[in-house]
């Protein structure tokens, strides 16, 4: 589970280092994003084909879900520290690369994905009760988090409102809509370790 | 996590059918290898249809493989006495 928990985190992390950088030393730094979640796509296959011949390897659809983990949390820390600066606009060509950067990591995203695919990514009954348990955690979270903007959106005084342009709250909201898939992917991964930790004295 | 009311011999069957690996097993009835994993360690449950697609592959009954593990409900064993 701390495996699960810390790897979430070193995840933000890299996409809120990557958005700091791009920030405050006007570097492009979507490329660095691309690369690690590349060579940790390919890192992971390799490592699970290894744990395969043990017979310790994950099955296809929590392999997906890894893989969701990893993008939604780079995704989510990139975002985030670029809204936490208003002030800065996000659109494509308006002299950052922030734009661009999330788009390169999005593009790396769909890249690394196909570098999962061949494995069997067909969830079964047991994929499912773990699928249900996350989708609730996600549901949940999102409910929770427009509750949140609605009331700031509606009662805030208007000088704390004045940054939230159109644009401001449409990026404001895809960042909530990827934080509920991170609660799902974290709470789905958090059932499978504990899962497999109830299985560490099971028998092979 | 709590453990399921609901035992198996699956590891034993598997063993009588040829020494079957859990991933033919898995591959037989649907699942993934894990499932199979889960099931044998008394960790989870299968639905009835699952129950029923293993018992197939074994030639048995759901009843020859999964036997209730837990208390009866009262009403169950007034009825059974």
């Amino acid at each position: 589970m701390l495996k699960v928990i810390g790897f979430s985190a070193a995840a933000l992390g890299l996409g809120w280092v990557l958005a700091w950088i791009s920030i405050n030393y006007g570097v492009s730094t979507g490329w660095i994003g691309a690369a690690v979640l590349l060579g940790w796509a390919v890192a992971a296959r390799l490592r699970w084909e290894r744990l395969k011949q043990h017979g310790a390897d994950p099955s296809g659809p929590e392999r997906v879900v890894w893989h969701r983990l990893a993008s939604a949390a780079i995704g989510c820390g990139h975002m985030l520290t670029s809204l936490a600066h208003p002030s800065i606009d996000l659109h494509v060509g308006s002299g950052n690369s922030l734009a661009t950067d999330s788009w390169t990591i999005l593009a790396a995203i769909v890249v690394s994905a196909l570098v999962f695919h061949g494995g069997d990514r067909e969830r079964d009954e047991r994929d499912r009760g773990f699928a249900a348990a996350g989708l609730r955690v996600s549901y949940t979270t999102l409910i929770v988090e427009l509750l949140i903007l609605l009331f700031f959106l509606g009662f805030a005084p208007p000088d704390l409102r004045a940054p939230f342009s159109h644009f401001f709250i449409a990026n404001l909201l895809i960042a909530l809509i990827v934080i509920s898939a991170l609660a799902q992917y974290l709470a789905q991964l958090i059932a499978y370790a504990r899962d497999a930790q109830a299985a560490a004295g099971g028998e092979q | 996590m709590t453990a399921p009311p609901i035992g198996n011999h699956l590891r034993r069957m598997r063993f009588d059918h040829g020494q079957m690996t859990q991933q033919t097993l898995a591959q037989a009835v649907g699942v993934t290898r894990q499932t199979i994993v889960a099931l044998e360690t008394g960790r989870y449950a299968p639905s009835l249809e699952l129950a029923m697609r293993l018992a197939g592959v074994f030639g048995c009954g759901v009843d020859d493989l999964f036997f209730w593990n837990g208390t009866q409900p009262e009403s169950a064993t007034r009825k059974n006495q």
